[in-house]
């Protein structure tokens, strides 16, 4: 509760989880929002500017921007979820076992794959197993959680080498505890503070990730509205239609602004060393 | 000296679990690599000479030491659409890529570090704020649109500069850098803001230190005390972000090639993606790797020029 009132006295925090919230309702709530069906062509409004009707102007199939832009945030909340989810899924628990046996295990087949992995510029990894897998937004939303995962590995890692020697885990080791009650009961909850902090920083990566790969072809694919596919489309209109590139960039900057500021937020009252 | 052998030995188990983590790319294709590549029309030669080619017919683990011994003398294989190998392909792009770079990287220390030496002196005023603000703001626009919203306001809109296209330098050096600009700064600008953000948290973790005071104490103006006193203190979290940024870049310029059409590595690994040229895919990423891992080698390097205490064993905070 006393986080929760220092999170609250955070301004920046709280517009980031304010804005946060406004992308979850539109997703949700994306059908009675949109007034048109995003994927409805109507030939006769073909590349109209902002109006009255069309908020947002329509695209060369006279499509309604506005309304793909509202659809196109359901595609980025998944991408900010599914692709955190997955990184996390994979990395806490390689980290909470790593950080916590230690050993040649640890040492030169963990931290080294580790270090391997953030070896590849992310992107490239990413396109790489989108390549391999096909395309699609569940192959994106893999490549970009595997792409994620190192970092999680090292920050669960880093939690548990500070936790594992601390009085009261050595206490719980030596009522006989077993090692899987210690890591998940004890050592997991004190880690999580820093591992949600990464996660919400993640996202907003996750969502610029994800815009990019469906930018390039790779992630979403048509006719399904999502905000880096909308500009891929757009990119041919910029001369003739300049406002179809303009809606869905605000948005994603938005967004990947709200995550950004949650996390400073959340970093600023989980993790007060870094306050500066 | 015992240092950087030490340092260059780490970095041989890195390269061989990059190698085979390359190595695996070709064998997560979903069934058979060679029938995905060619198509089901194939004809059975093709199949089975694609198969040769890539070694698929031997065992996994003497397929990978074959490779590997071909890539340490710098045969990355042919590129199955291009037919040309594929060492040749990633020189012809470098060029234009490592221009991008360092275009990239000086724009964003043009920016970042007035700004951030700027928000670090002025530490809670209205310039730390508007630049802290600013550099969030910065560091949430994607780079791809901010590039496709500059090639609208400057190209189309005013025809200042161009919008796409590349001229190598050596052939007109004006038409290069005019070229270069857009590019250079829709990319600095995102990266300048994660640098500025560094360099401004490790320059108040110093300017509150025992020897800046003294420098204050003894009459030493603030320029030159943040200057010549401060700021190589601040280095070494600013070096690590720097050459995390190179990195990082590598995967940028990918879409930045693309938007901007620019014949660089980043575009040709795109180009390839769609061609289902496993092959180049392949060379490119292990080339992209190895270049990250000289980079964090070069800048592991710097940190102990920088900051001695590190080659002694010692480390920055101690």
């Amino acid at each position: 509760m006393k986080t929760f009132r220092k999170f609250l006295r955070n301004g920046l925090g709280l517009i980031g989880a304010l804005i946060i919230l406004t992308l979850i309702v539109v997703a949700i709530f994306a059908p009675q929002i949109a007034p048109f069906d995003p994927n409805e062509q109507d030939y006769s409004k073909i590349l109209l500017p902002p109006g009255d009707e069309h908020w947002f102007g329509t695209d060369d199939l006279g499509r309604d921007i506005f309304s793909r832009v509202v659809y196109g945030a359901r595609i980025s909340i998944q991408a900010a979820l599914i692709s955190v989810g997955i990184a996390m899924l994979i990395g806490v628990p390689i980290g909470l076992l790593s950080g916590y046996y230690r050993g040649f295990w640890d040492e030169w087949i963990v931290m080294r794959s580790v270090d391997a992995m953030q070896a590849f510029p992310f992107l490239i990894l990413a396109l790489a197993i989108s390549a391999v897998l096909g395309s699609g937004f569940g192959n994106a939303m893999l490549a970009i959680g595997i792409g994620f995962s190192p970092a999680f590995v090292r920050i669960t890692r880093g939690q548990v080498l500070s936790l594992r020697n601390m009085e009261y885990i050595q206490a719980a080791r030596s009522v006989g505890v077993k090692d899987a009650r210690i890591i998940f009961r004890h050592i997991l909850p004190n880690a999580m503070n820093p591992i949600m902090i990464q996660a919400t920083l993640a996202m907003a990566s996750g969502i610029i990730a994800e815009a990019s790969l469906s930018y390039l072809g790779l992630g979403v694919q048509p006719p399904t509205p999502s905000w880096g596919s909308m500009l891929n489309h757009a990119q041919s209109l910029m001369s003739i239609a300049p406002y179809a590139t303009f809606y869905p960039g605000i948005a994603i900057f938005l967004v990947v602004l709200g995550f950004n500021l949650l996390g400073d937020g959340l970093q600023q009252v989980l993790d007060p060393r870094s306050r500066k | 000296m015992m240092f950087i052998l030490r340092r260059l030995l780490l970095t041989i188990p890195i390269l061989l679990l990059v190698s085979i983590l390359t190595f695996s790319l070709i064998h997560m294709i979903p069934g058979d690599p060679a029938r995905v590549i060619l198509g089901q029309e194939a004809t059975p030669e093709a199949y089975q000479a694609l198969r040769t080619e890539l070694g698929l017919d031997k065992p996994i683990v003497e397929q990978y030491f074959s490779w590997l011994g071909k890539v340490v003398t710098g045969d990355l294989g042919m590129s199955i659409t291009d037919r040309v190998p594929v060492i040749d392909l990633i020189i012809q792009r470098l060029p234009a890529t490592v221009e991008l770079t360092i275009g990239t990287f000086l724009v964003a220390i043009l920016i970042a570090f007035p700004a951030g030496i700027l928000a670090a002196v002025r530490r809670g005023t209205w310039v730390d704020y508007t630049s802290t603000f600013a550099a969030l703001g910065g560091m949430s626009i994607p780079s791809f649109w901010l590039a496709m919203m500059m090639i609208i306001f400057f190209a189309v809109e005013n025809q200042w500069l161009p919008s796409s296209g590349y001229v190598p330098f050596s052939e007109n050096p004006a038409q290069n850098l005019m070229a270069m600009i857009l590019p250079c700064v829709a990319t600095g600008l995102r990266e300048s803001a994660v640098l500025m953000r560094m360099l401004r948290s490790s320059l108040l973790d110093v300017v509150n230190m025992d020897f800046i005071r003294t420098a204050k104490a003894k009459g030493l103006n603030e320029a030159r005390t943040i200057l010549g006193h401060a700021l190589r203190n601040a280095m070494v979290p600013v070096i690590t972000t720097s050459g995390l940024m190179i990195a990082g870049l590598l995967g940028g310029l990918v879409i930045t090639e693309s938007i901007f059409s620019i014949p660089g590595f980043g575009r040709l690994i795109v180009e390839s993606v769609f061609k289902r040229d496993y092959v180049t895919v392949q060379g490119a990423i292990l080339v992209s790797a190895i270049l990250v891992v000289l980079v964090n080698l070069v800048v592991d390097i710097l940190y102990a020029v920088i900051d001695p205490r590190i080659k002694s064993g010692k480390g920055a905070g101690e």
